[in-house]
């Protein structure tokens, strides 16, 4: 299968980002969304959209997209995260870049329409959102990314991709959550700085650009293969 | 719990006054909820100047049809195929119509909790609700949103398979789950027929 990775540009592109995410979510979660952040609330079950988005075409259709909250994220938001957990995780390692606590972008609303699922785009796109040229978009400076997520999906995402993530603190009880978090798969706020975290493959893997997804291959179009396993 | 005999007598034999129709495709709601809001408000706000007590009429037919609308969205079975929604003003009540598909099996629930109500005092049964409610299917909180519009505003809802259906030959090429229902509420705001 072969994939075109882009950033969503124009308004039509992030409308059409906006309908699926949005039809998904609310087909599998009853969960719906706002145009305007203000009215977001995670006990009504009402969801702001990313600032940013991935999008994922085949023969010119959007089949899965991403987004990318690049303000007010929803960990600092609704998780109670605040710049004094992250320095404490920043104090704890080296990085040749200066980064700040206060500078995070968050991967979010992963979705994958329907009748797509099942063929790897997930995981792929779960390894492609952190390219640079996309987590760095318009940024004055290379941020931290952070992630809200069940333990389940880290493992089933980051890991496999090899990705590495830094627990920060549980998330709270939202209602918006109810029908993916469980006490055994608890919602978690995770940190990745990217300069140690994340893969060579993924941090520079460039956008815009085709890809041919197999099980268990990544290959850019043009010939340089990359394995996501 | 169903329409008055008088109330239907008069609907079949006379012309609305009025009549406000809206179109909608549910997803275009899911996408941007607070345009659930915005049409119950426009459609409150164009008819209430029809009533005694304008200020107060609009907000109530605003919550009115701000829930029917929400329940509407939320139970399309299918949220790309069109809804409507109209409001036809017969001068002493407003019969408030919605649209849109559903699943058979979720119209038989409907029409249970409906048809429930005529043996139960609605107040008996409001607390029922809220003791048993948002335990297990988040979906029943529907219940107590109709349930409070008949309880507190006098709204008397039918709901029944839609058989007029103008756009079913189109529906039948888009819609790929579900039937079609109508939902009829019965606002009266002086309460002259009962």
């Amino acid at each position: 299968m072969e994939l075109y990775l882009k950033i969503a540009e124009s308004r039509y592109d992030i409308l059409q980002c906006h309908y699926l995410i949005a039809e998904v979510y609310n087909a599998v979660y009853d969960i719906v969304f706002s145009e305007d952040p203000a009215n977001a609330d995670p006990h009504s079950k009402i969801e702001p959209y990313p600032d940013l988005f991935l999008m994922a075409l085949a023969n010119e259709m959007l089949v899965a997209a991403v987004g990318l909250y690049t303000h007010t994220t929803y960990v600092e938001r609704y998780g109670n995260v605040n710049p004094k957990d992250i320095a404490a995780l920043l104090d704890s390692v080296k990085t040749k870049i200066n980064y700040s606590p206060t500078h995070l972008r968050e991967f979010s609303k992963m979705v994958v329409r329907p009748n797509w699922q099942g063929n790897g785009i997930s995981l792929f796109l779960a390894g492609a959102c952190h390219s640079a040229y996309f987590i760095n978009r318009n940024a004055e400076l290379p941020p931290l990314i952070v992630c809200c997520e069940t333990r389940r999906l880290f493992q089933h995402f980051h890991k496999a991709n090899g990705i590495r993530t830094r627990f920060i603190k549980s998330f709270p009880y939202y209602r918006v959550h109810e029908q993916y978090r469980s006490a055994d798969n608890p919602m978690e706020s995770h940190l990745i700085i990217p300069e140690l975290d994340i893969p060579k493959k993924w941090h520079t893997l460039e956008l815009p650009g085709w890809y041919r997804i197999g099980q268990d291959v990544v290959e850019k179009k043009n010939g340089v293969i990359q394995t996501n396993r | 719990m169903g329409l008055s005999k008088q109330i239907v007598d008069i609907a079949a034999s006379r012309p609305p006054l009025s009549s406000l129709d809206y179109q909608f495709i549910p997803l275009d709601i899911i996408v941007h909820w607070p345009r659930c809001s915005l049409m119950a408000n426009s459609l409150a706000k164009n008819s209430a100047p029809f009533f005694e007590n304008p200020k107060q009429q609009e907000a109530i037919l605003s919550t009115i049809l701000n829930e029917l609308l929400e329940n509407a969205v939320k139970f399309s079975s299918d949220k790309r195929a069109p809804a409507s929604m109209s409001m036809k003003n017969y001068g002493d009540f407003v019969i408030i119509e919605i649209s849109n598909s559903i699943l058979p099996e979720q119209m038989e629930k409907f029409i249970h909790f409906l048809d429930s109500l005529h043996q139960a005092e609605l107040v008996d049964a409001f607390i029922q609700i809220v003791e048993n409610n948002f335990s297990q299917n988040p979906r029943e909180g529907c219940q107590l949103g109709l349930l409070t519009l008949m309880k507190d505003y006098g709204v008397k809802i039918k709901i029944e398979p839609e058989e007029h259906d103008f756009l079913r030959p189109f529906l039948k090429t888009i819609q790929n789950q579900g039937n079609r229902v109508i939902v009829k509420a019965v606002y009266t705001p002086t309460n002259i027929i009962k």
